[in-house]
């Protein structure tokens, strides 16, 4: 009865190598969002994740404009999308052994960022950053504006222990609003209003200057619009929101974008549009035009 | 890469950007001379612009003793080394600049400065170039044993390695005065023009990060008046004013004078290609192949021109007058034994007596009954 059975078995497994193999799984070759009826997780480490297949976009060379950036050892960013009642949430994935979340001279920190194309339809500008007639939007996420300190002087005395200091000329004003009007005359960035000053450590700026707001503690994205190389221009308000996990030796970024208000423009729903990405690494010095970046993919949203 | 004409280097260069020269040009004289190392400016300059968070390890003016003292370390000779020969032939440079010598990829030769190379300001201060045998003291006239102090601002050069650096164009000069800005509203932090200044004269500030730099006190410019760490020296070696193409030259303009007609103060460095318009009169008592690589072919002569001015009433004159008014002085005349400064709309600015009045006192006064010193 064994030998019988045996036999069985051996004769099926023959037969299985005989049998062509399971063709593999079609590449996948666009960004297909799946739908979820309530908001998509921010944690992209969230098993609504599944849902989603991945595309593992190539990374290229920034090697368009000077200064430009060769090909590291950074292959692919993994891009999934989830579609909720608003919004088009991305899950960027990808490898960088070196968390690097802080920005000082000389030093740099990890980033991602998402470009769209702003008016809808498959007329898509130059995949570098747009064109005058064409914008796009992009939607940066930076793990130094995340992880940015709460109290500037406090982070500044752990990092420089012997410092010293003879004096700060705000420091002796007594009167609160006084002291940060005078301290505001030392940081012309942020008198100015600099979207990228207030993304970053300080409060936002003081009544009667410009600039945005600085996001939520921990959720860190800025929306810009760029026309061409060196135009990337914030939005005087963000919308978009985000936030970046380690994973081994991988980040995991969420970046949610809200759908567009208008038809003629990207993205909404049921539409197909396109979408690129482009990675920096701080350690590798990775910063403005040195990036690792990708071509257009097709986004596909459900209806 | 267009194709612009850099006067200091005698002929035609890459640069980033068309020749645009601005309606006038800031531009400075330092006699190295008279530099006393007292860091006055430095100061005068840390009080009136960076003292905020952040900005704490910049100094916008410095003052560093060569040919060992630097700020950041190395920042001279480490591009010097990359840049490779940097030959002249009849006052035209044979060599290449950093424009010129840009790695395939990048925009200039340049260099990303680390955090500590900023944490000694005064390194090698005071230290001469070598040993001194057996003595504590220099004999005059030595050859190996020299040192000098090269106070230093940003240079508003006319062709800036900062705003060819920055791909955001978030650097600008200004048409009115050729002052070198960045723009703090657009700046991003890429830290390009810190890594593309060879004099290294743009900072990072890790606290609003942006990157800053010397604005040549404009607010003050814009008044007639001349920069803090000009009107704060200490050593009166220092003029600022307006230096025109040498084929437009002023005999009347102070800088022009010093810079074009006479050839006695030189740029710094210009062998990098960018047109720095802050002019140095060259230390007398350095070996001249020092002087060669730092402030170019014209360094020898500028010394012999220099010394003659004990028995050259205008060049005198015109040097009395550094330190000697607040404003930018538009023109100047020697008449007699008398400097004089005239400002932009044509009003006297100063008078000053090429000698000072002598009293010598006799060394005893009777009335308080006490010695006296006479002090030249
Ligand atoms: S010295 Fe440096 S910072 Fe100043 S204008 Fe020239 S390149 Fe720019
Ligand atoms: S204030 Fe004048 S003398 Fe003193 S260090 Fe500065 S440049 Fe030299």
């Amino acid at each position: 009865m064994r030998t019988s059975i045996a036999v069985i078995v051996l004769i099926a497994g023959v037969s299985c190598t005989k049998k062509a193999p399971p063709p593999p799984p079609p590449p996948i070759t666009e960004v297909r969002a799946a739908a979820v009826p309530d908001l998509a997780p921010l944690d992209g480490l969230d098993v609504a994740w599944d849902a989603a297949p991945e595309m593992a976009v190539p990374l290229l060379a920034q090697d368009v404009v000077e200064p430009k950036q060769a090909v590291s050892g950074v292959p692919t960013v993994g891009v999934r999308a989830l579609v909720d009642g608003g919004r088009v949430v991305f899950r960027l994935e990808w490898m960088d052994g070196t968390e690097d979340h802080e920005v000082g001279l000389g030093r740099f920190g990890d980033a991602v960022a998402v470009q769209l194309p702003v008016a809808a339809g498959g007329d898509v500008p130059s995949a570098q950053m747009g064109e005058p007639d064409k914008p796009v939007r992009i939607s940066v996420w930076k793990a130094a504006w995340q992880d940015r300190p709460a109290d500037v002087a406090a982070e500044q005395a752990s990092r420089y222990p012997n410092e010293a200091i003879d004096h700060y000329p705000f420091a002796a004003a007594a009167d609160p609003a006084v002291r940060a009007e005078m301290e505001t005359r030392y940081a012309p960035a942020r008198a100015a209003g600099n979207p990228v000053t207030a993304m970053a450590s300080l409060p936002g700026p003081p009544p009667g200057h410009g600039g945005p707001p600085p996001p939520p503690p921990g959720f860190a994205v800025q929306d810009a619009v760029a026309r061409g190389f060196g135009t990337l221009t914030a939005l005087p308000r963000p919308a978009s929101v985000g936030r970046g996990v380690r994973h081994g030796d991988r980040w995991v970024v969420t970046i949610a974008i809200p759908l567009a208000a208008a038809a003629e423009e990207a993205p909404t729903r049921g539409r197909r549009t396109y979408a690129a990405f482009a990675v920096w690494d701080g350690s590798a010095r990775n910063v403005g035009a040195r990036k690792l970046r990708t071509n257009w993919v097709p986004l596909v949203l459900p209806p | 890469m267009a194709r612009v004409f850099n006067h200091q280097l005698g002929r035609v260069m890459s640069y980033w950007f068309p020749e645009h020269r601005p309606e006038r040009q800031f531009a400075a004289v330092f006699d190295t001379n008279k530099c006393i190392a007292c860091q006055t400016c430095s100061l005068a300059c840390k009080t009136t612009w960076t003292s905020g968070r952040g900005q704490e390890y910049m100094l916008w003016n410095n003052v560093e003793t060569k040919p060992y003292g630097f700020y950041p370390i190395g920042w001279d000779a480490r591009l010097l080394e990359a840049l490779g020969p940097q030959a002249w032939k009849d006052g035209v440079y044979e060599g290449r600049t950093i424009f010129e010598a840009a790695p395939a990829g990048e925009r200039l030769l340049g260099f990303a400065p680390e955090e500590l190379d900023y944490a000694h300001p005064n390194i090698g201060e005071d230290e001469s170039a070598a040993a001194v045998d057996k003595g504590a003291h220099l004999v005059a006239g030595h050859a190996n044993a020299w040192m000098f102090y090269a106070a230093r601002i940003c240079n508003h050069c006319t062709f800036p390695a900062c705003l060819a650096s920055c791909p955001r164009g978030s650097i600008y000069k200004r048409r009115e005065d050729g002052i070198v800005l960045i723009d703090q509203g657009r700046c991003r932090g890429y830290q390009e023009c810190v890594r593309g200044c060879p004099y290294k004269k743009t900072f990072f500030n890790p606290v609003t990060r942006t990157s800053e730099k010397c604005i040549a006190c404009f607010p003050k410019i814009e008044r007639g008046l001349q920069p803090q760490c000009f009107v704060n020296c200490i050593g009166k070696i220092r003029s600022q004013g307006w230096v025109s193409t040498p084929e437009a030259a002023r005999e009347d303009n102070p800088i022009d004078y010093l810079v074009h007609v006479r050839k006695v103060a030189l740029p710094l460095y210009p062998q990098f290609g960018l047109e720095p318009n802050v002019y140095y009169v060259p230390p007398v008592h350095v070996p001249a192949p020092f002087l060669l690589q730092m402030f170019g072919p014209g360094a020898r002569a500028a010394i012999a021109t220099y010394r003659s001015a004990a028995h050259d009433r205008t060049l005198a004159g015109l040097f009395t007058l550094f330190g000697c008014t607040q404003s930018t002085i538009a023109r100047f005349a020697v008449r007699d034994d008398t400097a004089i400064a005239w400002g932009d709309d044509g009003e006297e600015l100063v008078r000053v007596p090429l000698r000072e009045p002598v009293t010598i006192r006799a060394p005893w006064d009777e009335s308080l009954a006490v010695p006296r010193w006479n002090i030249p």
